[in-house]
């Protein structure tokens, strides 16, 4: 294994979200859903404000929207929020 | 959502169960299995009899291995399942690789990682480790239930 194989085996789990309850593993599988894995930690921050009604709600919603994306469910949460 | 689901997760020498009602883990228990193979199927006999018995589970989630190289808890899982059948509880069955990819992002790559996650989402039972896999199987398949289920909803919001 070379110094950057390693560097970088070090650097991906420095970066791995990984769960410590139930709500952050359904967070973690909305965000897989909507194809933003990327930004699966502000879904588990947002999943604890908002809770888990409004989360599969709004998941619902874009789903009937025919919009299953990251950035359609971030913008009907700020809506419902409002 | 159907409320209980029964998980189990089979070992060579070892049964683990866990119970779920919605996404909230509400019992969970191993049982050790004989090496001698007729004694290993009455004791799983008997423990799926006291799981079916206690907590009619209307769904049963179950952990199957890939590996060609652990036949004994291939047979023993086909057992179980079989139980689960002629009792008309549907099986769902998920694999290692599943696990790995639900649990972690970017996913993770070694089984041992999953234990280390089990432990920081159910710390009270943390000392109930190889039960805990089973554990990880029922939050599984009861979230992507809860999700698919939702999708059939109609949303209010």
């Amino acid at each position: 294994m070379t110094m950057t194989n390693i560097l970088e085996q070090v650097a991906k789990a420095a970066s791995r979200f990984t769960p410590s309850n139930p709500k952050e593993y359904l967070a973690l599988q909305i965000a897989r859903k909507l194809s933003d894995l990327g930004s699966v930690r502000h879904y588990a921050v947002l999943f604890e404000r908002h809770g888990e009604e409004r989360f599969l709600n709004i998941f619902r919603r874009c789903a009937e929207e025919n919009a299953m994306t990251g950035e359609h469910f971030m913008s009907l949460l700020k809506t419902v929020s409002k | 959502m159907k409320a209980q689901l029964v998980a189990f997760k089979i070992f060579r020498r070892t049964i683990t169960a866990a119970i779920f009602s919605k996404t909230r883990l509400q019992f969970l228990d191993l049982q050790h299995l004989s090496n001698d193979p007729s004694k290993a199927s009455e004791t799983l006999n008997r423990f799926v009899g006291w799981i079916l018995e206690n907590f009619r589970p209307e769904l049963a989630a179950l952990s199957v291995e890939e590996e060609d190289d652990k036949p004994r808890a291939a047979m023993l899982s086909g057992l179980v399942s079989k139980r689960l059948l002629d009792h008309g509880i549907p099986v769902w069955k998920v694999t290692d690789d599943q696990l790995l990819e639900a649990y972690a992002t970017p996913a993770l790559t070694q089984k041992h990682d999953l234990r280390v996650i089990a432990q920081a989402i159910w710390p009270d039972v943390a000392s109930k480790l190889p039960a805990l896999d089973a554990a990880l199987v029922g939050l599984y398949v009861q979230t992507e239930r809860l999700l698919s289920e939702s999708l059939n909803l109609k949303a209010d919001v």
